[in-house]
């Protein structure tokens, strides 16, 4: 609801404002791609393939409204229709600018949050060389935005130049069907770049919440007949308080995200990697690390890149502490089904083609391995990335 | 040996006016800044907003597929048409920047910078006018 009501304010403002049509400057981007799994022992999670020929689920359109209210300020929204949401439209970015003097900006509403180095431009398949972004870092987009206010701030230092980034704001939603609530969100990043090559930094802060008290409560109540839950207490058959659900429920639980990176593209060999770490106190998953490093290489129109891809986390049951057998086989079920990940890597080529002037062709050969269960699947993807 | 000479000048001479065929860099006459090669690049990657004298820059390309264009930001920017749109997409969707507004033609080009005094923009040399002032050529 709330989204909504920005975006559609927002909307109003654009089109209300004293800019005449042609002051509304239309642009966007999209994504056509397809792809199979052509040797599955496993599914992989995160790549949304399985061994049928899917055209929706890495597709989308977006287009973009932006009118200048005047020197100072403007307001722009971005419409997104994503395949794997049945193309529904979504205001992905819906925002003020005022730019506060030449090197400062500061954007109020609602925009792509940050979390790691190109969050915020993970849609748009043209302004990479990759049929996507590496999914060990960039996994999808289900708590990906911000409501809030961001301040940018560049300047020139020697050759170079650099970019601070600060957001404050939340995010309500629904992640896999749980409602979802980031509070008290807090961003900063710096990057540099020179000439032929820049490095980032970024960290993160949030209180998480997890709407699953209701579901695990009333799990445990099923799972373990005889059993009670009251006021976040556990209590067996004999009304012995047994377990404290605090220790399993996500409530404000303090997140941090840390990452870096660097990239250079000198004589035509482009380098990039990244590297992040996250958690969520008193989660099941410790730490979250996640990375990868991709060797390319520019021919005229094409480009021709390595990509090298890691997505592992240490874990424990630190909260199956009851002295209850039962109650602790309970916790370590729910931690499993609701949360568990699978770690794993991937090495992929990726192939690029610049056919015309805004229109880029992708191709993508993938082997992703299953770090647990030790097999692999072997992933092909076709596609058309846009801009106009 | 003197036969030598002459071609291998006229192949000099030949060989610079191929070269001649470059392009320039155009404000508007009142525009009285100074501009490195440094400057131009910043100003078109969106990095540099205002002149020095505190005016916001309008900067203007020809057309995507315009010769001049693809000369222009080979030699002054270091990029490909691809490159460029790829670098500019990441601004232009993030509230980063605005990417240089197109016009059509030359023609286009130098009216629109003899209208505007705080304007940049390019053509190829032979089409410059002494409506414009040139700041640098590629």
């Amino acid at each position: 609801m709330k989204k909504t009501l920005l975006a559609s304010s927002l909307m109003a403002a654009i089109l209300s404002s004293q800019a005449q049509a042609s002051d509304i400057n239309f642009s966007g981007y999209g994504s056509i791609r397809g792809g199979l799994l052509v040797n599955d022992d496993i599914t992989p999670q995160f790549f949304g393939y399985d061994d049928k020929v899917d055209f929706k689920n890495e597709s989308l359109f977006a287009l973009q409204a932006k009118a200048n209210l005047n020197e100072k300020w403007n307001a722009t929204i971005v419409l997104q229709a994503r395949g794997e949401e049945n193309f529904d439209l979504e205001a992905r970015w819906a925002y003020l600018n005022y730019q506060f003097s030449p090197e400062t900006t500061i954007s109020f509403g609602r925009f792509a949050l940050p979390y790691f180095r190109n969050s915020d431009t993970q849609d748009i398949g043209y302004s990479h060389n990759y049929s996507r972004l590496p999914t060990s870092i960039y996994l999808g987009e289900e708590y990906d935005i911000i409501e809030g206010i961001r301040v940018m701030h560049s300047t020139f230092v020697g050759d170079g130049d650099i970019t601070f980034k600060g957001s404050y704001g939340s995010f309500s939603g629904e992640v896999s069907d749980v409602g979802f609530e980031l509070d008290n969100i807090l961003q900063g990043s710096v990057e540099y770049t020179y000439e032929w090559f820049s490095i980032f930094a970024g960290v993160l802060t949030a209180e998480a919440s997890f709407d699953t008290t209701t579901s695990l409560d009333l799990g445990l109540m099923q799972a373990l007949p005889g059993y009670t839950v009251t006021n976040g207490t556990a209590f067996n058959p004999n009304n012995i308080a047994v377990y404290n659900m605090e220790d399993l429920y996500a409530d404000e639980d303090s997140a941090l995200y840390w990452s870096t990176g660097f990239t250079i593209d000198y004589e035509n060999w482009l380098f990039n990697a990244e590297y992040a770490a996250y958690n969520i106190d008193d989660s099941f998953i410790e730490e979250t690390q996640v990375m990868y490093v991709a060797l390319g290489y520019r021919f005229d129109k094409a480009v021709v890149s390595f990509v090298h891809q890691d997505f592992d986390f240490s874990y424990d049951y630190d909260q199956a502490n009851s002295a209850d057998p039962f109650i602790n086989a309970f916790v370590v079920g729910a931690t499993d089904s609701f949360f568990k990940p699978d770690s794993y890597d991937a090495q992929g080529l990726h192939f690029r083609y610049d056919l015309d002037q805004g229109v880029a062709v992708k191709l993508e050969f993938s082997v992703i391995n299953n770090d647990l269960a030790d097999e692999s699947a072997s992933l092909v993807t076709f596609g058309v990335d846009f801009i106009y | 040996m003197n036969i030598f000479k002459t071609i291998f000048s006229t192949i000099l001479l030949v060989a610079s006016f191929a070269s001649a065929a470059d392009i320039s860099v155009i404000v508007n006459p009142a525009n009285s800044d100074s501009f490195d090669a440094k400057t131009i690049k910043r100003i078109y990657l969106g990095k540099i907003k205002v002149f020095p004298n505190g005016e916001k820059v309008t900067v203007l390309t020809l057309e995507d597929n315009a010769p001049e264009t693809e000369m222009f930001r080979e030699s002054a920017l270091n990029k490909s048409n691809s490159q460029f749109k790829s670098y500019w997409s990441k601004l232009a969707f993030t509230g980063k920047g605005t990417p240089p507004t197109e016009v059509a033609s030359s023609a286009d080009m130098i009216n629109a910078i003899k209208a505007d005094a705080s304007s940049i923009g390019f053509v190829d040399s032979s089409a410059v006018t002494a409506d414009v002032k040139v700041i640098a050529t590629f």
